[in-house]
């Protein structure tokens, strides 16, 4: 008999499926998943792991862009490669749009806006009268944008 | 001890933007290639080579058909701005 204390990597893609609830959870409407939306920010924006919900401040605005900004389509669903649970999420695009953003919010649609995660640019990111294009990273146990190891 | 460490981690993203245009059928190949196949650094040189050597004949494939793609939509939009009575603006659809 072998015994090895762990996590379980079940309860790890659970818990991106939103299925274990330690505190009080929220009542859904239905079983469908959630909408997640990327919108994008200025070098003014303060957006760091404090974030907790979507916010107009400092958004970005120009050509192309709406406010809240693009809604995510999850490329991957909630899965897991050896002990990783991880998702991931297809690349979106701004089309014939004149920004700068220098950071992105994924944030929770559904669920009042509650922030998922920051993405920081690394620095100012134009487009003019082009395309805007973030690309998510490879989706696996390694790399994906949203993993639980 | 035993240690018990779990970490919810975050992928880095990329940003691509272009200026007065969209992206070309061969910008678009090389990043669905990257969704497509991943060749570690670190994979036997063999099969790494042989690995990069597929990874090129499909982007070859995905170059042609993207363009295939733009060429049969830009018939589409031809046809679209004929029948809106714009037969004037579709030479500037031709390349």
């Amino acid at each position: 008999m072998a015994i090895s204390q762990a996590m379980a990597t079940s309860f790890k893609v659970d818990l991106l499926n939103g299925i274990h609830a330690f505190g009080t959870t929220v009542t859904r409407g239905s079983t469908n998943a959630d909408t997640f939306k990327i919108a994008l920010y200025t070098s003014s924006a303060t957006l760091d792991a404090t974030t907790t919900a979507y916010t107009v401040t400092n958004e970005v605005s120009g050509t192309g862009y709406s406010a809240g900004g693009n809604t995510l389509t999850v490329a991957q669903t909630p899965t897991s490669t050896s002990t990783t649970a991880w998702l991931d999420f297809a690349d979106t695009t701004w089309s014939s749009a004149t920004i700068t953003a220098n950071c992105a919010l994924i944030y929770n649609d559904t669920q009042s806006d509650k922030a998922v995660a920051v993405l920081a640019f690394g620095g100012d990111k134009t487009s003019t009268n082009g395309d805007f294009t973030v690309v998510f990273p490879t989706a696996d146990s390694s790399n994906a944008i949203i993993r639980i190891a | 001890m035993i240690d018990n460490q779990g970490n919810v981690l975050e992928g880095d993203v990329a940003v691509l933007t272009t200026e007065g245009r969209g992206f070309t059928p061969e910008e678009i190949a090389d990043r669905a290639l990257a969704k497509i196949m991943y060749v570690s650094k670190e994979a036997n040189p063999l099969i790494r080579d042989q690995a990069e050597a597929f990874k090129e004949s499909i982007r070859h494939t995905l170059v042609f058909y993207l363009k295939q793609a733009v060429q049969s939509d830009r018939t589409t939009l031809a046809n679209r701005l004929r029948e809106a009575g714009h037969s004037d603006l579709i030479k500037i659809l031709e390349n």
